[in-house]
């Protein structure tokens, strides 16, 4: 079967409660609707004609707004067949639950205490989600979640390129160049560009003059005025004065 | 036979006896560990000691036991102290007793027991008990499962060793060690002088496994399993004291070779029926005959080692109760059925 | 020898009557006493209670196993994971895809050219680059000499736990010598950095191909001297034959996957089933085993040894002159969309579950490390299990910690 004719099968077996297939890369993604997601893994399964025996793995994405979504990934062998299944969890980002696949597949159950550690996603029916798996037993927090900032930037202020998540932080464009993410950041960019401009301007004026004042004092009986620093071009933002942003490399 | 120590004045000769057994009885297991260390080494494809001492870390051991002696003394603080303190003595004493009574050369002895074979099975013994206190002292359960784990191995063992020696004993006639060096020195079969060996090989097979269990070398190395349970009974053990266990097992190669060496291999004598020259020289002759005997079959000890994992202990008991012991007394049997009929 | 009760049915791991009374606390506290009734004759004994690890010869890193011991069987074992976890996946939503390429060649560090070619892969495949042909060649031969490096590694430390200390400092020679021709291209013995999104770093230096052939005739010879060592050895044959014999259908269930699996019968491979790279140019032999015990594991991976010689011969033969890196813009950047990406790493399925939201750096990469599944299933295999035989399935059951905890 290709993985359109398996998001047809699915369909037809589990009707309304799939939400949304997809096929990306060769690969099927089915998104199924959060209280029939251990049916649809049941499902997947015990039917002979799909038998994805083989557990993947189970995580979970941050969506922002929308929640969190679970992901499992399931393999057949002796169909050598691939299928995603996910299923965005009810309660927000607050209180998001979803129902456990550990009664259909065993291995479920590491990997939903993974989950639950990392993201804050409870798992309804699992024997034992706490202590937690990987962090330590006191920890505080969901470190995967997408507030959950990278302490040693919390710690210390990073003087170099700043990463997503962070303020200030965000996409380069085509050039390496960096791309501010908010108009606030836009704003504050451009006002340190101007600084930059400036302090680069009057360190050129005052070179000049110190060389014009050498010149002068060898020229003394010259009467040659020393030229004017407004006529001067200021040197633009993109002189070749250190770029302390931090170019891409 | 008389001790070529026994001079006239009986507090000299007991002063020098036992000046001589200490000296012996510290550099033996230092050769014999060096011995291991190159050995091990030059099976595993690498050099061994190369820096203590200049020539090829000839003086390794050496500088082990001044670090060891250096050491601080460390007694956990749940360890009960009398029992911890002094179960490393309780385990290396008897090895030093035993060396006092077995016969290194023609009157190379402290002292010739007319009970020598049972005396030196005997106190052999004793050192169970320095391990069980060290095990159940120590305050932790890695020590307690060596220790209960030896508990039971050297028990099991201890039956295919004493009968393998109790055949020998059959066939020499008397129980003392000088003795049955003397008796395989008058030995022949089918005409042909050999040492014990020959007619009892099995029970020099049952000897030797069962004198590695006893002294816990792999591949009976389950009590101090270190992939598992750390170091068993010594785990908790630093500095001198745990020097002292390293010596009661390198001590124990040492004496159980020893033992193997007299009741097996003919002792001091190069072959049975070949006369030793007298005096000093044959003294001399012998006690180098008999340390190289020693020192080959420590060797086989060392390659065994570097060579067989460990079995397990469930193995372990039933390889001697169900295989050993019935082989034992199978030799015995034979044996004596032969000493009778010729 | 050693019978295997599997739970009724109830779900392994943890158990449901656990809450306070067995799972451990910090530890060093001591936890000699767990007052718990055996049920036999009348008698009542107390299950004592053992902490292997974090600390311990056996375990290949910080893993933590507690054990409830009645003598010297194992009645529960409990892995307790999470020592070692760095955070990796956090790491990588604030790396771009040539920093990720470093990052996770160290998860687990045995298998690090394969860790980084399915990241490469998955990035590729999403910005559907093609790669050169030469380049996918030197990928095969790296990845080739990097599961020899990690089988090697475990077949030495299998014998070293169960008391063989020989075969280890074999192996280690062997290592050295790969490590060394392995540096000579990459620059890393370890942690190589070699692959980059459509290629490889730069190309293989001169005599390289003449000295991987003599070292494949090398490595085969010396592999038939640690069948010679081990192989037939009664004491390694009784220790490990008929210990820890898994069935298919659990290993499934559980997500095991690479020699673990292999050895239970099931050849689920994925150079075979879904090649990547230049697998599907070349024979890939995948050796099985029969019963899915500790010896048959063992034996798959020296037989997977000598299946990544003949492998790298082949690869020797057919690989191409030409680039070995294609010109990539001065971001990448992945378009936006999800992949998952599996690859045959050398201790079993490693997959990267790669969500991009059209930026320089990956919203979200999820590393499916084969030795978290693998190291999930071990509670299943410890039950009723002695002790010495717990070391035997701990060594045979072959995980990196990093690779459990990221």
């Amino acid at each position: 079967m290709s993985p359109e004719e398996l998001a047809d099968y699915l369909r037809e077996r589990l009707a309304d409660r799939v939400v949304d297939t997809s096929v990306t890369y060769g690969q099927l993604t089915v998104t199924v609707a959060p209280e029939s997601f251990p049916d649809a893994a049941r499902l997947c399964k015990d039917d002979p004609a799909l038998a994805f025996d083989f557990f993947e793995f189970l995580s979970g994405v941050d969506r922002e707004e929308q929640g969190f979504e679970v992901v499992t990934h399931l393999y057949a062998t002796s169909h050598r067949r691939h299928i995603t299944l996910k299923t965005l969890a009810p309660g927000g980002r607050d209180n998001p639950k979803v129902p456990t696949l550990t009664g259909v597949y065993r291995g479920a159950n590491w990997h939903e205490r993974e989950t639950y550690d990392m993201f804050g996603v409870e798992f309804e029916g699992h024997p034992q989600l706490t202590p937690r798996i990987l962090t330590t037993e006191d920890f505080e927090g969901w470190p995967l979640r997408k507030d959950f900032l990278l302490s040693t930037r919390e710690a210390k202020p990073w003087p170099g390129l700043k990463e997503p998540g962070e303020p200030g932080g965000g996409d380069s464009d085509e050039a390496g160049e960096p791309v501010a993410v908010s108009a606030e950041d836009a704003e504050a960019k451009a006002q340190a560009a101007r600084d930059k401009a400036e302090r680069a301007k009057a360190k050129a004026a005052e070179m000049r003059a110190q060389k014009a004042a050498e010149r002068g004092a060898e020229l003394r009986d010259a009467d040659e005025p020393a030229r004017d620093v407004d006529e001067v071009p200021a040197p633009g933002p993109d002189a070749d004065v250190p770029d302390d942003e931090g170019e891409q490399q | 036979m008389e001790s070529v120590f026994a001079l006239e004045n009986l507090w000299l000769a007991l002063a020098l006896k036992a000046g001589l057994l200490v000296f012996f009885f510290l550099n033996a297991p230092l050769v014999v560990g060096y011995m291991e260390h190159k050995v091990l080494a030059h099976m595993q494809d690498r050099l061994g000691p190369m820096e203590a001492g200049g020539f090829h870390g000839w003086a390794q051991l050496v500088a082990d036991g001044i670090k060891f002696i250096q050491k601080e003394d460390i007694i956990p603080k749940a360890a009960d102290k009398w029992v911890f303190a002094l179960a490393p003595g309780v385990a290396l004493v008897p090895a030093l007793v035993i060396l006092a009574t077995i016969p290194l050369g023609p009157g190379v002895f402290a002292e010739n027991l007319d009970s020598g074979i049972f005396f030196a099975l005997a106190v052999s013994s004793v050192s169970v008990i320095g391990i069980l206190m060290a095990a159940w002292s120590s305050a932790n359960k890695y020590s307690l499962m060596g220790g209960l784990r030896a508990a039971a191995q050297l028990i099991a063992y201890e039956l295919p060793l004493v009968l393998a020696a109790a055949a020998v004993v059959v066939q020499a006639g008397t129980l003392s060690l000088v003795g049955i060096v003397e008796a395989q020195h008058d030995f022949t079969a089918f005409g042909i002088p050999v040492p014990y060996a020959v007619p009892q090989i099995l029970g020099l097979g049952l000897f030797y496994v069962a004198a590695l269990a006893e002294l816990s070398r792999p591949p009976f190395d389950m009590p101090i399993a270190d992939s598992e349970i750390i170091f068993g009974h010594m785990t908790e053990y630093t500095g001198l004291r745990y020097a002292f266990f390293m010596l009661t097992e390198y001590a124990g190669m040492v004496v159980l070779s020893a033992l193997a060496t007299v009741m097996f291999l003919g002792g001091w004598y190069i072959w049975p029926g070949v006369p030793l020259p007298a005096g000093v020289l044959g003294a001399l002759v012998g006690f180098g005959v008999t340390m190289g005997k020693i020192m080959a079959l420590t060797f086989v000890m060392v390659w065994l080692r570097a060579t067989f994992p460990r079995l397990r202990e469930d193995q372990l008991q039933r390889f001697s109760w169900l295989l050993l012991i019935p082989l034992a007394i199978l030799n015995i049997a034979v044996v004596a059925i032969f000493k009778v009929m010729f | 020898m050693t019978e295997i009760v599997t739970p009724g049915g109830a779900p392994v791991g943890l158990a449901g009557d656990v809450a306070g009374a067995v799972l451990p606390g910090p530890p060093g506290e001591s936890m000699l006493v767990e007052i718990r009734s055996s049920d036999a004759s009348g008698l009542s004994t107390q299950d004592m209670n053992l902490n292997i690890g974090p600390q311990h010869p056996a375990t290949h890193g910080v893993l933590r196993v507690v054990i409830d011991l009645d003598g010297e069987r194992i009645t529960r074992a409990t892995p307790v994971i999470g020592y070692m976890h760095r955070g990796f996946e956090k790491l990588a939503e604030a790396r771009d895809y040539r920093q990720i390429i470093a990052l996770v060649n160290r998860h687990d560090w045995l298998s690090a050219f394969n860790n980084e070619l399915g990241v490469a892969i998955a990035v590729e495949r999403m910005m559907e680059l093609e790669v050169p042909a030469r380049a996918d060649w030197i990928r095969v031969i790296m990845a080739e000499w990097n599961r020899i490096l990690n089988h090697l590694m475990f077949v030495g430390s299998f014998g070293l736990e169960l008391g063989a200390i020989t075969p280890v400092f074999f192996a280690f020679r062997e290592r050295e010598d790969i490590q060394n021709l392995m540096e000579s291209a990459t620059g890393g013995r370890l942690h190589f950095t070699y692959n980059r999104v459509g290629g490889v770093k730069e190309d293989l230096p001169r005599g390289f191909l003449q000295a991987s052939r003599a070292m494949v005739a090398n490595v085969r010879v010396r592999s038939q001297e640690y069948r010679d060592l081990l192989e037939g050895n009664e004491i390694f044959i009784a220790r490990t034959r008929g210990v820890g014999a898994l069935e298919p259908s659990v290993a499934l269930d559980f997500g095991v996957s690479g020699p673990t699996l292999h050895a239970t019968g099931v050849a689920e491979d994925c150079r075979v089933t879904e090649p990547y790279s230049k697998y599907g140019e070349v024979e890939v032999k995948v050796p099985v085993g029969a019963n899915g015990d500790s010896f048959d594991r063992f034996m798959v991976l020296l037989d997977r040894i000598d299946a990544s010689c003949d492998i790298i011969d082949q690869a020797l033969d057919m690989i191409p002159a030409g680039p070995v890196n294609v010109k990539l813009p001065k971001v990448v950047k992945a378009p936006e969309g999800e992949i998952y990406v599996r690859t045959e790493n050398p201790l079993g399925q490693c997959g990267y579950y790669l969500v991009s939201d059209g930026k320089k750096n990956p919203w979200r990469l999820k590393m499916r490390t084969p030795s978290f599944s693998n190291v999930q299933m071990l509670p299943h295999l410890l039950q009723g299990a002695l002790l010495p035989d717990m070391i035997a399935i701990l060594g045979s059951v072959f995980f990196v910690v990093g690779d459990v905890d990221r």
